[in-house]
């Protein structure tokens, strides 16, 4: 598959050894070669990136605690910034088509009942699936599971 | 079948720029299918560990590109290679690499938990595997509690932790029985044919080729040829393997390994006695440590130390306290022959000179170890027979079935394996013409 007609995912999240292993997941385990994925750190960079529209992914995956310069970083601060770019996207009609995974690195269910008033794609805590499920998973939601 | 890894001149060398320089993959071009299961082939030190760690990013070669699924690893930094191998490749060694301090259960939770796979569903996954492997009952004993066969497959339960679509087996058999060599040859077809993933195994053994599609024939880290199997030439290709292995083996090829025609002491009689169940590779390397031992070139601390060392690095990776033992049995083996050496000498000025003392040291050595107990009269068989061998009265291959005559017929009445073992070490002190010669020096 060329890369114009991959399919393409944003992964949003601060942990750099996670990055490389969500890039490794699609590198290694993706055998139809399906997928397209690029990272950012910071959810300021991927407001940035979404003023255009040409760069619209078709999945993002957002963790649900990552750091930003010269603002308030503790955990509901946080949190809250991640809730409020996940109700972004999924309120602002340009990005209807976007599917909007939760990532998140927090083991905490109140964390999911917090993000569910969001009508989300998918919920995951990060460590619940191996990689090759990552993978079922992201064809599930994509609807390429046949 | 796209290709899944691809080679592009690739050439490593260890020790660049060093007088110890050693050009260990020279201009390598090769590809290796999705679902393939590839050999590669060859004798010990011809680069097939190397073209492993170099796929597997374990080595950072200096020329060339390795491409996985068409991404190029050696523009991965040292985090993204480790991550790489944790989810990528599994690999299978010789020596098993578990952790000894670990359960097996945690052994192959170990790779899931580097990467960030939440402990209980780690745990599950590893119980999985280790049902597949049928080692589920072992789940809570620790390695050292297992059989080599059973830790082995511990080792591919553990290489296959994180699902990864690419298999490597460095010599997986070299430490098995035959039974369990099987076990594991055909849990590699297994995961190659039901699992579709892509085999990579190295090996020196002819007989493990059986299951390869694609062999990859390597010589003094090159790729001399690739051969493609299907089911109509399977087996000619093994047969040839066998051949090509046998005359690696034989002395009239050998002229590029003169170290086993100048052989200072029966290497075959003493990876017998010191290194039983060890592979041809091993058993080689060995002899090249004990020829540089004999031959006086390092000392008997720094054989100690150079056994110790891995076996990349040129050793051998026995422990500390296996290391002791054969540095010991060793040096006490140089003494003796030392005491034949000047025996000779004395023989050669006075044929009827009395030996009786030297050879009564002798007998101590050679039956040290042995568990019967010895009559006075079978000591004296056998102190006859060391005269006799060292006078040259008797042939070397008729020590043994002297020995296991009864004490009516002149012998020393001992069982076959005993007297086997005894005519052995007796070679070894005597062995080889070398020692002769090395004697008249």
């Amino acid at each position: 598959m060329d890369k114009k007609s991959k399919i393409k995912i944003l992964l949003i999240d601060d942990d750099a050894m996670n990055c490389i292993y969500f890039k490794d997941i699609f590198w290694m385990h993706d055998k139809d070669n399906n997928y397209d994925v690029s990272v950012l750190n910071t959810i300021r960079e991927a407001e940035k990136l979404l003023e255009d529209e040409e760069n619209k992914p078709n999945i993002i995956f957002l963790d649900t605690l990552i750091p930003e310069e010269k603002e308030k970083n503790d955990v509901n601060s946080q949190i809250d910034r991640s809730y409020n770019f996940a109700k972004k996207i999924k309120k602002d009609k340009k990005f209807s088509d976007i599917r909007l995974v939760i990532y998140s690195s927090q083991r905490d269910s109140r964390i999911k009942k917090y993000f569910s008033k969001i009508k989300l794609d998918g919920f995951i805590f990060k460590g619940d699936l191996l990689p090759k499920e990552i993978i079922d998973f992201t064809n599930k939601i994509h609807g390429n599971d046949n | 079948m796209g290709t899944i890894i691809e080679l592009k001149g690739v050439n490593l060398w260890y020790e660049k720029g060093k007088p110890n320089e050693v050009h260990a993959l020279k201009n390598i071009d090769l590809k290796i299918e999705h679902g393939n299961y590839v050999a590669f082939f060859g004798p010990s030190g011809c680069g097939k560990t190397s073209m492993l760690y170099s796929i597997s990013g374990i080595d950072r070669f200096q020329e060339g590109q390795v491409l996985v699924n068409g991404k190029d690893i050696s523009s991965l930094s040292n985090q993204e290679l480790s991550i790489f191998r944790q989810t990528g490749i599994g690999i299978v060694f010789q020596q098993f690499n578990l952790v000894p301090s670990l359960t097996v259960l945690k052994n192959v939770s170990l790779p899931m938990l580097f990467v960030g796979v939440h402990s209980k569903k780690a745990e599950e996954e590893a119980m999985r595997l280790l049902e597949r492997l049928e080692i589920a009952k072992f789940a809570n004993r620790y390695p050292y509690e297992l059989s080599g066969g059973q830790q082995q497959r511990v080792g591919i339960a553990r290489a296959l932790a994180n699902n990864p679509p690419i298999i490597i087996a460095d010599e997986p058999l070299g430490n098995l029985d035959s039974v369990n060599a099987k076990i594991v040859l055909d849990f590699l077809r297994e995961l190659n044919e039901k699992d579709g993933r892509t085999i990579i195994m190295v090996t020196h053994e002819a007989w493990s080729l059986k299951d390869s599609k694609t062999i990859f024939h390597m010589k003094d880290g090159k790729i001399l040829n690739r051969e493609d199997i299907d089911e109509n030439n399977v087996v000619d290709s093994v047969i040839n393997r066998l051949h090509e292995q046998m005359g690696d083996m034989s002395d009239d090829k050998n002229q590029d390994k003169p170290n086993i025609i100048k052989e200072k002491v029966s290497i075959r009689i003493l990876a017998n006695i010191l290194l039983k169940g060890y592979s041809i590779e091993e058993v080689s390397r060995f002899g090249e440590i004990v020829n540089t031992f004999f031959d006086g070139q390092i000392k008997v601390n720094d054989l100690k130390k150079l056994i110790q060392k891995p076996f990349k690095e040129g050793g051998l990776s026995l422990r500390k306290k296996r290391a002791s033992y054969i540095t010991s049995y060793l040096e006490s083996l140089m003494t003796m022959r030392e005491l034949v050496c000047s025996t000779y000498k004395n023989l050669e000025k006075d044929p009827k000179m009395n030996i009786y003392k030297r050879v009564v040291d002798l007998r101590y050595w050679i039956i040290e170890g042995y568990r019967g107990k010895l009559t006075e009269m079978q000591m004296k068989a056998i102190d006859q027979v060391i005269e006799d061998r060292l006078r040259n009265n008797i042939a070397q291959e008729k020590v043994a079935e002297v020995l296991s005559l009864n004490n009516k017929k002149f012998g020393a009445g001992l069982s076959f394996r005993a007297s086997s073992i005894i005519a052995e070490k007796l070679e070894l002190l005597l062995s080889t013409d070398q020692n002769k010669e090395d004697c008249q020096d």
